[in-house]
This record gives C-alpha cells, structure tokens and sequence, in this order.
C-alpha cells in the first residue's frame, strides 16, 4: 500500500498511543474532578497537591518528546521512502519509524530528564540494585526476547514454503514486494530487539532524583511505561512479518494461473503458512497476553513496593 | 528499602547513609544476598558525591555488613556474627563467675552444665 495511506494512519495512530498521558498536558483536562482519580487509579499511586506539578512536568515531558521522536520517525521513513523510490509498495515502513520514533522518544524523556529538588530538602533513594524484571513483567519480557526468533522463523518458513510447494511461482512483483517488506520487517525485529535491551539498561542507569517516597514511586511508575511501551515496537514489527509471510504466500497461491489444475496444492501451501502463522504469533503473544491480564502498568508498585500503602489501597488489592 | 539523605542534618550525608543501612541490614529488611545500588548510581539519585557513597560502603565492609564483589556490586552479607558469639562469651563468664561466688569449683560448675545439658 502507498506512502500516503501509510502515513495517514500513522498519523491517526500517533496521538491515540500517547492518550494515556494526554490529560497532563492539556490544563482543561488537568483540572478535571475525574481525570486525575483515573491516572491514579491506573498507577495505583496517589498524587496529592504537592506533588502533582513534578509528576505532571515528568508525564508531559515524556509525552512531549514521544510526539516529537514519533514525527521524526516518520518523517525519516517518509523521506527514505522516497529517496529510494519505494513509497508504492514499502509504505508501512512509515508505521514502524514512528513508533520506533514515539518510544525513542519517550525514553529520551527519562534519560534526559531534569528534577528540580531544593538543595536543604530531603532526598530519597532505592538501597538495592533494580533490574528490568522489576519494571517489565515477566510476559512481556518474554514476548520481546521470543520476537527475533519468531520473526526469522516465519520470514525463513515463507521463503521455505514457496520453494518446497510444487507450484510455479507467479512473474507478478506484487508477492516479491511483500517478500521485500517480510525480510525488512525480520530484519527491523531484531534490531529493535537488540534496541529494547540496550536502551532499557540505559534507563535503569539513569539517576533518580525524588524529594519523598511517594515521589521515587512515581518515577518509577513513569520509568516502567517508559520501557514498557518500547517493548510494544517488536511485538508490532513480528506481528507485521508475520502478516507479510501470510501476504506473500497468499498471493501466489491466490493467483489464477497458480491455482490452474493445482487447486489441492495452492491450498495446502496456503493453509500450511497460516499455520506457521497461528503457531509462532500465539507462542509469542500469549505471555504478553497474560501479563496484560495482571495489571502491567502496577507491575512495578508489585515488584519494588510492595508493602507500601501510600495511603491507598495496595496495588494487588485493587478491583 | 529506601535511604534518606538530609543536608540539613548535623551527621555528614555519609554517615546517615551508613547508619540507615546498618539499621536496615540488621532489621532484615535489606536481606543477606541483596546487590546494593552501584556507587555513582546511589551517589546521583542522592546528589552527593560518588566518595561519599564509596566510603559509606567502605565502612559497612569494614564492619562486615556487605562484601564488594567487583562487576557483581556490593553484596549484602547479613549481621555480623561476631556480635552474637561476644555475647555468648560475656554469658558463659558471668555464670562462670556467679558460680564461684556460690563456692563451686570451675570442675563442679562444667559438671552441673553437662548434667543440665544431658536432660535437655
């Protein structure tokens, strides 16, 4: 499909992923009776007066800077797109520069975050070392580390597929561009894979600087969306391979001289990816389905507070 | 477990930091095993300076609180036992020393202990 379609839902996509966030930034929103109860209640933490405008300077910044990486992202796609003349039949590259741009982004936030603390006020900080598994649930870590493997597995079973079926591959380009897009989007798997980890640990390096335990919560609290929505960049990237095997087997076995005295054989070779498909996706989704069920985004009260009420009630607890 | 470092406090940042992890190793709450923050991690989440931190751990080593293991960090050991086995010394000397004011040799005093310990 076109750069323009591409680009257009990009575009849509871009303001709805950081919608969690969006009531910070938008002082009508802010001041809202029901705004604030509902952040509260999705982190599990409260935020009284005195520390609603450091929390809000962290989320608005982190939204600030997604919004910012995710148009670089796109444009970048757009631009290379165009340079190498492929904006007809690579577009939705576009959809994975500006996600890949929006969490840059975000992490950029946390990584050059800046907190005012007045130099006599009391500062707080965590006694033991922290590790991914203490902001990343268990499933979605899991998910991100299963995705090369699964990317490569369904590019390398396409590409095995059509070799292997007894059918006479079609002298259309249409299935050969979606073969383009398969090993790309492998390709991009991996390397936001290898990303998710790199960038992760360097956030975890990052200081925190926190004037209360309630506040150092909360910063951990922004630190694990953070990481965490970058880890939606290879789930999104093995899916879209995934996606591209199944395009690109499809259209060879849905093509009519294929088909032609070979009905039995394009359908088994078409049934044979999806099944290839439904196997790897669900291996790779269904940990990731399963912390989503867990309330991932208290993960990190679970694993680093637990014990501490801060007033409300405690993070497993909640409805 | 969460350390607290106030500026405005008489006792130097290094020692609230150590008296604070001394409390919590001691307490449990910090268990033996547990990797403590990284010296220059620790010293920016508090915005002091990396010596600070360095010599706060450096004591608590000293002390026989947590063992530096190079890459691995600086690992909590649990209470130092020597504390316990001072007080068991100081015990068995005060019974040693009440028995021979009731007239009992040192022999008949580890005598009377077997026994009791026999029946057990």
């Amino acid at each position: 499909m076109s750069l323009l379609l591409w680009s257009a839902i990009a575009l849509v996509l871009l303001p709805a992923y950081t919608s969690y966030r969006s009531w910070a930034s938008t002082p009508p929103k802010r001041s809202s009776p029901k705004w604030r109860p509902w952040f509260e209640r999705q982190a599990g933490l409260p935020m009284p007066e005195d520390l609603q405008q450091p929390v809000i300077d962290r989320i608005t910044n982190h939204e600030r800077w997604a919004r910012v990486g995710g148009l670089a992202g796109w444009t970048a796609g757009a631009v290379f797109l165009l340079v190498v003349g492929r904006q007809n039949d690579l577009g939705m590259l576009v959809l994975s520069t500006l996600i890949l741009g929006t969490m840059l982004g975000g992490v950029l936030a946390v990584i050059n975050g800046k907190h005012q603390l007045s130099p006599d006020a009391p500062r707080y900080a965590r006694a033991e070392a922290v590790s991914l598994a203490d902001y990343v649930p268990r499933g979605e870590l899991i998910t991100v580390r299963l995705a090369p493997a699964a990317a490569l597995v369904l590019a390398g079973a396409a590409v095995v597929i059509l070799q292997v079926a007894p059918l006479e591959l079609p002298e259309t380009l249409d299935w050969v561009s979606w073969m383009w897009i398969l090993w790309v989007t492998a390709g991009l798997t991996l390397a936001a894979w290898a990303g998710f980890e790199l960038v992760a640990r360097h956030v975890l390096n990052q200081p925190q600087h926190a004037g209360s335990e309630l506040e150092l919560a909360w910063d951990d609290h922004c630190r694990s969306e953070a990481i965490r929505n970058f880890q939606g960049l290879p789930m999104f990237l093995v899916l879209l391979t995934g996606l591209s095997a199944l395009a690109a087997v499809g259209l060879v076995t849905t093509n009519s001289e294929v088909r032609e005295g070979a009905m039995g054989e394009t359908l088994a070779t078409g049934f044979t990816m999806l099944l290839v498909f439904g196997a790897v996706t669900a291996v790779v989704l269904v940990p990731a389905i399963s912390a989503a069920l867990r309330k991932p985004r208290q993960h990190v009260l679970r694993r680093l507070w637990a014990g501490h009420g801060f007033g409300t009630v405690p993070a497993q607890e909640q409805p | 477990m969460i350390l607290r470092v106030d500026p405005a406090a008489p006792a130097a940042p290094y020692e609230q930091l150590r008296d604070q992890l001394v409390e919590q190793i001691r307490s449990g709450a910090l268990k033996p095993g547990t990797t403590l923050l990284p010296v220059r991690r620790l010293a920016g989440d508090l915005r002091v300076a990396p010596n600070t931190v360095a010599r706060t751990y450096r004591e608590l080593e000293h002390a026989g609180y947590v063992k530096g293991q190079g890459r691995r960090g600086t690992v909590v050991l649990g209470p130092p036992t020597r504390q316990g086995t001072d007080d068991a010394a100081e015990l068995t000397r005060d019974y040693l020393q009440a028995m021979a004011s009731h007239g009992f040799t040192r022999e008949q005093t580890v005598s009377y202990l077997k026994q009791a310990a026999g029946r057990s």
